[in-house]
């Protein structure tokens, strides 16, 4: 009898319904029938042979496998629900800086309705110092698979500019407890974008290609007319839930992999940024960017390397601001930094690696000279990673920093709890 | 001037980097092999462990196969292939080593 004809449940027509009676007088003859075949006695088992017995276990393990499958899994075209995600609890203890606790917590929810189509979202919870709940989301989109090679999607989605922001930010995947210095806040990429893109990958020969096409609203460029926002003039905006200007940005990132160990990818976006009816003149923006990572095979005998680095310069045409409403001031408006980690995780025993592992981060980002941002920033990190689970590390980790002009270093020292689950 | 010469140096790097790359995946597709052999030109189910391990480890450490169930991991699957760009052919051999275990 097979095992998933026991779980489809019969149509009930009138063809059905003529049938029933006819079942009622043969039923008693048919359970017969069931019970004359093969019922595990120790009577039926007796008389027969090693080679059988063996056969009708496997035979019952197959059986149990498929209704194990029937129970967890589902067929296409049936909903499909999962929650996952990663939160963390740090500590810091950084000069110039109180020091303190932090918390967050991301739940990545995911949807996906038959093969095709799948809808993503990772949202952010945060306690802010004033016992605030932060909210916000990282990303929530659909996509559809159009073909082997290509994917297309719209909504709020990580922007394929470099690797760290799509793929690297998860704090259970960053193996330092801070973000590059061109990430996140106050950097110069974008970590979000809402639009419309279209991805995938091919290969050619032996070289593995990756490739993600995108239109969005774009970053807006922050005049800081406004005495309130008087810092922040000259700097993009990233994260724009309207377009400001009618003038989208497009981009692109593209990425080779000549062997499996080895991916260099460029990145490309442009568009216009200066916000409309805005007293500063019509602007572009065109960020460029190259990124790398190398993953050498090694034995777990000898532990393992991995390696990473991103470039990216920010350019944004000259326009005269006026901070705060006061002078007019005009400079070079190009903002250029990068990073580049080294990790090496310990080799272990018996063939496995050890959950030891050290990190080591130089990052540095550049601001315009004469602008009103902080001044540039030079950083290298020291960490040292234990991991509980391939998905859970305690982080602990000391930076050193040189910032150019009056702000403090924030030299010190971080401790970081981190899962995916 | 400033300007120019850093967004050259980005884009000279960028192509330099993107030729050499490509070159380099010429190169290899004829003679030279890797430790573990030549890449095939068509995925096959056995190759699905090797798939799973050159592209997963590339961002994260690798999650055991009965770590999720079959079902989680056709959504996990489908997820990490648009955040990873895997072809179709890759993804769904790396689906079926998941779900079948080691």
């Amino acid at each position: 009898m097979n095992i998933q004809s026991l779980l489809q449940v019969p149509r009930m027509d009138t063809l059905s319904a003529w049938l029933i009676p006819i079942f009622l007088v043969t039923g008693p003859a048919f359970a017969q029938d069931q019970d004359d075949a093969e019922p595990a006695t120790e009577a039926a088992l007796e008389g027969q042979s090693t080679a059988d017995i063996l056969q009708r276990m496997r035979a019952m393990e197959m059986d149990l496998h498929q209704l194990q499958r029937a129970l967890t899994d589902s067929g296409p075209g049936v909903h499909q629900f999962m929650v996952t995600g990663f939160a963390n609890t740090s500590f810091s203890n950084l000069k110039g800086k109180d020091s303190s606790f932090t918390t967050s917590y991301s739940p990545v929810i995911l949807y996906k309705f038959s093969d095709s189509f799948l809808f993503e979202s990772e949202l952010e919870f945060s306690l802010a110092q004033t016992g605030e709940v932060e909210v916000g989301v990282g990303y929530a989109n659909g996509s559809f698979i159009l073909n082997d090679n290509w994917i297309v999607g719209a909504g709020k989605f990580l922007t394929p500019f470099g690797i760290f922001g799509e793929r690297i930010h998860p704090v259970w995947i960053n193996k330092l407890p801070t973000a590059p210095l061109t990430a996140g806040h106050g950097g110069i990429v974008p970590t979000s974008s809402i639009g419309a893109f279209a991805r995938g990958g091919a290969r050619t020969g032996s070289t593995k290609w990756n490739y993600s096409f995108y239109v969005s609203n774009g970053p807006e460029l922050e005049a800081g007319s406004d005495p309130a926002e008087a810092a922040a003039s000259g700097q993009l905006h990233f994260n724009n839930n309207a377009d400001s200007n009618n003038a989208k940005s497009v981009g692109a990132r593209i990425g080779c992999l000549p062997v499996a160990e080895l991916e260099i990818g460029v990145s490309y976006l442009t568009g216009g940024v200066t916000p409309s009816g805005n007293e500063i003149a019509d602007a572009n923006s065109t960020l460029m960017g190259v990124d790398l990572s190398y993953n050498p095979k090694m034995s777990p005998t000898h532990g393992r390397v991995e390696v990473r680095g991103e470039w990216v310069v920010s350019n944004v045409d000259d326009v005269v601001y006026n901070p705060g409403g006061g002078a007019d001031l005009l400079y070079n408006n190009e903002r250029s930094g990068g990073y580049f980690q080294f990790a090496y995780r310990l080799p272990g025993s018996d063939l496995r690696l050890s959950p030891w592992e050290g990190v080591a981060r130089y990052d540095t980002l550049s601001q315009p000279q004469d602008s009103p941002q902080l001044a540039n920033r030079d950083r290298i990190t020291f960490g040292l990673n234990h991991w509980l689970t391939p998905s859970s590390v305690v982080k602990a980790a000391y930076q050193i920093e040189d910032r150019n002009g009056a702000q403090q270093d924030q030299d010190g020292f971080m401790l970081q709890f981190a899962v995916g689950f | 001037m400033k300007t120019r010469n850093n967004n050259r140096l980005v884009g000279v790097a960028a192509v330099t980097l993107l030729s050499l790359a490509s070159l380099a995946g010429c190169e290899s597709t004829g003679s030279s092999e890797n430790v573990d052999g030549p890449r095939p030109a068509v995925v096959t189910a056995s190759a699905g462990a090797r798939l799973w391990e050159d592209n997963c480890v590339r961002c994260h450490n690798l999650r055991l196969p009965n770590a999720y169930t079959d079902g989680e991991w056709a959504i996990v699957a489908h997820h990490m292939r648009l955040r990873a760009n895997l072809t179709g052919e890759e993804a769904r051999a790396i689906l079926a080593f998941l779900q079948n275990g080691f």
